[in-house]
């Protein structure tokens, strides 16, 4: 069955993670970042198309092939421009997939409905140090 | 009741726009970024400045968002505007949100994305642009005295609404008169009741800038000002 292209918004150490895993995995990834060295995160044997440029820009995500896009992860370091992104390619391209990082967990709950995934780090991050924190236990 | 307006960002034109609020009786309160323009704002009399970052809730809150009419997003940060925009409409209740867009093609965007009023400068641009270019393909227009008095040539097209009629009732400006009109080869000074052909050229005199005005009366080719 053909399938679209994932598009990753943010080539950091994140973004440069996640497209490595994916195109190992033969989706097809399409990357966008706004620095050329971003790239140089990504191993040699990265399969996927790099993209320079501000995704925040209809021509932009254009040329990263958005209309054959059907899934997208969107994780720059800025919160507002992942919003941005994300409503973006939902309303504008009907992207159905998407997930984007929210630094801010005051962002959350204004943000929950509006047709994408949001992961928190430092939700996650909480979580999993109160974990591993065996401080608590002691006093059991 | 005074209406409550809040602004985020802003550079060089904040302090206009700020002054010509207050004189309006609006109640303004400003948050920026740049301890150097909240420093310079903290200036005017009867305005709350808030040195901070207008996308997060906490500062907003400090601003006292809830209490707004209307929220104005003026950064250069598309993202930012429309955050902004977003929060103080669906988490703070504000009613009227007005947004600067950098990127002319995300316009509707904005708009769909529940933003009342979006202006960008470069739609705004190309918008007189055309005008310009419109106005120009239909006249040809020279200045004498100083540019006190234009004399324009004007082009009747064959989707002028005035064909047909006398001169006598055309609705031209005040300060416009017809002095020639060129028809093929004849040279005809007007009356009254003369009567314009398609293809006919006026050549007008205008005073006080009534060019425009008469050549969109003459040619039907309406100004997109509203």
């Amino acid at each position: 069955m053909p399938q679209g292209n994932t598009l990753i918004v943010g080539c950091g150490r994140l973004g440069s993670r996640i497209a490595q895993e994916l195109s190992a995995d033969t989706q097809n990834v399409v990357i966008v970042d706004r620095s050329e060295l971003a790239f140089k995160k990504l191993s040699p044997s990265f399969g996927g198309i790099t993209i320079v440029g501000d995704a925040t820009q209809i021509n932009v995500l254009e040329e990263a092939e958005i209309r054959n896009t059907t899934s997208a992860i969107v994780v720059t370091d800025i919160d507002n421009v992942n919003l941005l992104i994300a409503q973006l390619i939902r309303h504008h391209y009907k992207v159905e997939e998407i997930v984007i990082r929210l630094t801010d967990p005051e962002l959350e709950e204004p943000y929950k409905d509006k047709g994408f995934k949001i992961v928190c780090p430092t939700d996650l991050s909480t979580a999993a140090v109160l974990d591993m924190w065996e401080g608590g236990a002691q006093h059991a | 009741m005074r209406k409550n307006v809040l602004i985020m960002g802003g550079l060089k034109n904040t302090s206009e726009l700020v002054h010509m609020l207050l004189e309006n009786n609006y109640q303004v309160t400003i948050v920026n970024n740049s301890r150097e323009v909240t420093k310079r704002l903290a200036h005017i009399n009867g305005i709350t400045v808030i040195l901070g970052n207008g996308t997060n809730p906490y500062i907003l809150d400090e601003a006292l968002a809830s209490e707004a009419d209307i929220a104005i997003a003026l950064t250069s940060n598309d993202e930012d505007n429309l955050v902004f925009c977003q929060l103080a409409k669906e988490m703070f209740g504000v009613k009227r949100t007005i947004s600067l867009v950098g990127d002319s093609l995300k316009k509707q965007f904005f708009y769909d994305m529940g933003i009342d009023g979006v202006v960008s400068a470069m739609s705004m641009i190309s918008e007189v642009i055309k005008q310009e270019a419109v106005l120009s393909a239909m006249a040809h227009a020279v200045p004498v005295g100083e540019g006190r008095v234009q004399i324009v040539e004007v082009s009747i097209p064959k989707t002028s609404p005035i064909i047909g009629e006398n001169l006598n009732d055309i609705d031209l400006p005040r300060d416009v008169i017809i002095g020639t009109i060129l028809r093929e080869d004849y040279t005809i000074i007007p009356s009254g009741e003369t009567v314009i052909h398609r293809g006919d050229v006026l050549v007008l005199l205008a005073t006080n800038k009534q060019e425009i005005k008469a050549i969109e009366v003459l040619t039907g080719k309406e100004s997109e000002d509203k």
